[in-house]
């Protein structure tokens, strides 16, 4: 909770301890379970936006679907509600992505505090 | 053998059906083991700050981290307004972490495998974080579907988009949860199958199984957690307006 007013003495601090870390012989070791671990987020991350994706044209054709054969209006709202599902999807798949890279762009302190919780 | 999706089937254990008004409100093997999930819960809470102290007992720091991480999952994504709705987020995180982690006994029943379930939650989460919005900021809430710095011409076009972002958002945190569930349990009730009818080469699809469970774990935990982390996203955007 501190972690605001402790943060800037540690920044270079942070720095030195990469440094450090990557001429120490067994940090090889780190590295991989590491990128072992961005390899499994950014699977993560794929599917993520996949489902954004999907989520968008299915709700599209459910909705239109079910309110042309309601207001018995066919293949209008169907059209419709598909191409602005589509639309929304992507811009939800976009803001995911938005997010994920400022996430990415905050030090890693914050990321490693967060996990401790 | 089995099929892969028999085990998503929803039985009646005691059938009750509603005459009057043609009700089926049986209980079903989903809702005893939601009712399973529930009871876990409330038992370990009871249970483990019966005699709360300083320093915690086994069940005692359980509950804490649970809690801790929660507090901290809403502090970090909506701020010290968000904490008046940790226990709604919490009750949430509980009930899907549970269902999930319940699924992975051989034998029970994955409530979290369902869109009605997950998607019912979704709705929920849409509704109270519109109620929330709407409450908070009165109609400027709506300004949330039209964003500053566009264009006039621009706006007939965005407006709807907005808008139905805004309503697939519990289509896709349902779906996440229910297709990761789901494809996950099929997976594995393949591979058992695999490891019976490949005989003696069954060791090889068994090794693959083991894994697999060691990955369904894992999900069952990070759903719940994604569930958790986007109903805090969507309160940030009702509570926080920009």
């Amino acid at each position: 909770m501190n972690e605001d007013d402790r943060k800037p003495d540690f920044v270079d601090f942070d720095a030195r301890l990469e440094r450090l870390r990557a001429s120490q012989p067994g940090s090889r070791e780190k590295d991989a379970q590491s990128s072992g671990r961005a390899n499994a987020s950014s699977a993560h991350a794929g599917l993520h936006i996949g489902i954004e994706l999907v989520a968008g044209v299915l709700f599209g054709v459910v909705v239109g679907y079910f309110l042309d054969g309601w207001l018995d209006t066919r293949p209008v709202f169907l059209i419709l509600l598909l191409v602005l599902g589509m639309a929304a999807g992507s811009l939800n798949a976009y803001r995911y992505i938005q997010r994920l890279e400022r996430e990415r762009s905050t030090p890693e302190a914050k990321v490693a505090d967060r996990e401790e919780d | 053998m089995a099929g892969p999706l028999e085990q998503f089937e929803v039985k009646p254990i005691m059938t009750m059906v509603f005459e009057p008004l043609g009700l089926n409100m049986s209980f079903t093997n989903s809702a005893l083991f939601m009712a399973v999930g529930v009871g876990i819960a409330a038992w370990l809470f009871k249970r483990g700050l019966e005699g709360a102290s300083l320093v915690p007992t086994r069940l005692q720091s359980i509950c804490e981290m649970l809690y801790e991480f929660v507090r901290g999952m809403v502090l970090d994504n909506v701020g010290k307004e968000g904490l008046r709705y940790l226990p709604a987020i919490m009750t949430l995180f509980l009930f899907i972490l549970l269902g999930n982690l319940i699924g992975m006994i051989p034998g029970t029943f994955t409530y979290t495998s369902h869109i009605v379930v997950t998607l019912f939650m979704g709705v929920c989460v849409i509704i109270a974080v519109t109620v929330i919005g709407l409450a908070r900021h009165g109609t400027h809430f709506l300004s949330l579907f039209a964003p500053s710095g566009v264009p006039m011409f621009i706006y007939p076009l965005l407006i709807p988009i907005e808008i139905v972002s805004y309503l697939i958002r519990p289509f896709s945190l349902a779906m996440r949860l229910a297709v990761n569930m789901t494809a996950g349990h099929i997976m594995l009730k393949t591979f058992g199958g695999f490891v019976i009818a490949m005989g003696i080469f069954g060791i090889l699809p068994f090794l693959v199984a083991v894994g697999l469970i060691g990955l369904e774990i894992i999900i069952a935990c990070l759903q719940a957690y994604v569930f958790a982390v986007l109903s805090c996203i969507y309160l940030n955007d009702a509570i926080n307006l920009h």
